[in-house]
């Protein structure tokens, strides 16, 4: 029973050594580069790379949440639906955020320009909209 | 414990710590926290926007920068049509253009005195100070004159009338609005922040009536916010506001129906509130506020509508007003045809030995094809609020009006 215990640890500890790796920047997993390796971000990454963005973030910036562990745990998590989702084909022929999305590329929106937003707050609150509701297309348009 | 596991803990331990140190040092880095809730201690009834300016001193600017906006122009300029319209009534003695919340009390002091028959009532949407007078004087408040309550007022519409003093939030403070939506089965404490942003201007911008004895501003929202739904309510009510004297019909006015237009467009549909585009958010040095200068978004393209969307200033404004040239153009021809109806409705009731039955049915058409072409006329926005919606109101107000006009030709024996 001890040995089992020992093993399903041992596992635990090495799974979650590997999710952290998403997040060490040497190996650029957040990096346009790696997610556009798949054809279906081609769009986003084209778009992306025009855009101001470009120059200060990377795709993890926005779509992960920014805590080391909610985050890596996080991208572990959508990554490897995604890969999923590439080698079945079954990614949908337009892809949507979806509503955890939507909360993780909001506070980081407000991570950085929380700023400029002291006054008016965080505008989805509330049943309020998101950010990146009218700046949609500031980023990547699709 | 083992001497093994006393030195398994002292290394163990640090290093945990080490890390979550790390972790929240990596993860708060970044973060700016959002400064919320009020800076100043306002008073509970503080009218006068000023004050409240000393605390939010860029709102305050935006504010200020309404008194740029001091045309008004009257309808009759651009529609010549109304005055045959608004025969009998107020309105056919003064209508004019709406300029900047800073001039209500100024305007309203200066119209014509034909149009403050109706009392204390008017002075509801034209100052901060009027919430506090119903308070006072309680259903008392629409029983007296313009002047009784008018000479105590001293603020225009401000702050006052969309925030609660005490934590900031957007409220509601005219009752009207508080028991439509009451009657709608809505729960006041359950509406959205975003659905706020539109229900604070739908406290004045939306048609409303008075309730024939009391005189109290009531919504007629009973049915739904539609025009048919509206007209449906009064014809059930079988109220009449007044009679037009060259057509003999009983009419009912629409007022100003921006609310209950917007409601159900394609921007609304989107999820957006009037605030959206009249109060978009604008960069003042370096933070980002609700602008309060309420225009026009035509006047400032950049700010209310290139933010979603990215056509270009020029291919925008060319869209909007392609828009709103088509509903003025079908809008002059509904009030061509209505104009067609007044006019026949006279010369069948000049004529001994008409038949009163049909002339009573082509009156009844008349209050329906004006109810329609009006809604769309007292509307703000030439149509932009819902160009369909608009489009297919006068389209009714143009059916209603050449039934109405065959009909009353036909009672007096013409074809």
């Amino acid at each position: 029973m001890n040995k089992v215990l020992k093993w399903i640890l041992l596992l635990a500890g090495a799974g979650l050594a590997i999710m952290l790796l998403t997040r060490l920047p040497v190996l650029g997993l957040e990096e346009a580069g790696f997610c556009g390796r798949c054809h279906v971000m081609q769009e986003q990454v084209d778009t992306y790379q025009h855009s101001p963005h470009q120059q200060a973030t990377n795709c993890g910036a926005c779509h992960d949440p920014h805590g080391l562990l909610t985050g890596s745990v996080y991208a572990s998590y959508t990554g490897t639906r995604d890969v999923y989702r590439v080698i079945t084909n079954t990614t949908p022929e337009e892809i949507r955020i979806t509503d955890m999305s939507k909360r993780v590329v909001q506070n980081n929106c407000l991570r950085c320009h929380g700023d400029i937003m002291r006054e008016i707050g965080d505008t989805s609150q509330n049943g309020g909209n998101h950010c990146f509701h009218c700046h949609r297309e500031i980023i990547h348009p699709k | 414990m083992s001497d093994r596991s006393k030195q398994f803990i002292m290394v163990a331990i640090p290093v945990a710590l080490l890390i979550i140190m790390a972790g929240f040092f990596f993860f708060t880095r970044h973060n700016h926290d959002l400064a919320e809730g009020p800076v100043g201690e306002i008073a509970a009834n503080e009218a006068r926007s000023e004050v409240w300016g000393t605390f939010y001193p860029r709102h305050w600017d935006s504010y200020q920068a309404n008194y740029k906006n001091s045309d008004h122009p009257s309808h009759f300029e651009t529609k010549p049509y109304l005055k045959t319209m608004y025969a009998g009534i107020g309105f056919a003695a003064e209508y004019n253009e709406p300029r900047a919340h800073v001039y209500t009390l100024d305007d309203i002091r200066a119209i014509d005195p034909a149009r403050k028959k109706s009392g204390a009532a008017c002075n509801t949407c034209k100052s901060s100070q009027v919430p506090e007078m119903i308070n006072k004087y309680g259903d008392k408040y629409y029983l007296m004159t313009f002047e009784e309550i008018n000479q105590q007022l001293t603020e225009p519409i401000g702050c006052l009338d969309c925030h609660d003093p005490k934590t900031m939030k957007l409220r509601i403070s005219r009752p009207a609005l508080i028991e439509a939506l009451e009657r709608q089965g809505r729960d006041l404490n359950k509406i959205s922040n975003q659905e706020m942003r539109t229900l604070v201007c739908a406290q004045c911008h939306v048609t409303y009536y008075f309730l024939p004895e009391s005189k109290k501003i009531t919504f007629p929202w009973d049915k739904g916010v539609k025009a048919d739904e509206i007209l449906a309510y009064y014809d059930e009510k079988g109220f009449t506001e007044s009679v037009h004297p060259i057509s003999g019909s009983g009419l009912v006015k629409p007022r100003h129906a921006e609310y209950e237009t917007f409601i159900g467009s394609t921007h609304e549909s989107a999820g957006l509130a009037c605030a959206d585009c009249h109060m978009p958010y604008t960069r003042v040095g370096n933070v980002k506020i609700s602008s309060h200068e309420w225009i026009s978004p035509l006047n400032r393209i950049e700010q209310s509508c290139t933010t979603c969307h990215r056509n270009g200033v020029d291919w925008l404004r060319g869209r909007v007003e392609g828009m709103q040239k088509q509903c003025k153009e079908t809008q002059d021809l509904a009030a061509q045809a209505v104009l067609e109806t007044i006019n026949e409705l006279q010369l069948s009731r000049e004529t001994t030995g008409v038949n009163q039955e049909k002339l009573q049915q082509a009156m009844d058409l008349h209050r329906k094809a004006q109810w329609y072409l009006d809604y769309v006329v007292v509307t703000n926005g030439y149509g932009f609020h819902n160009p369909t919606e608009t489009l297919n109101n006068l389209s009714k107000s143009i059916d209603y009006a050449h039934k109405s006009t065959r009909l009353a030709r036909e009672a007096r024996g013409l074809n």
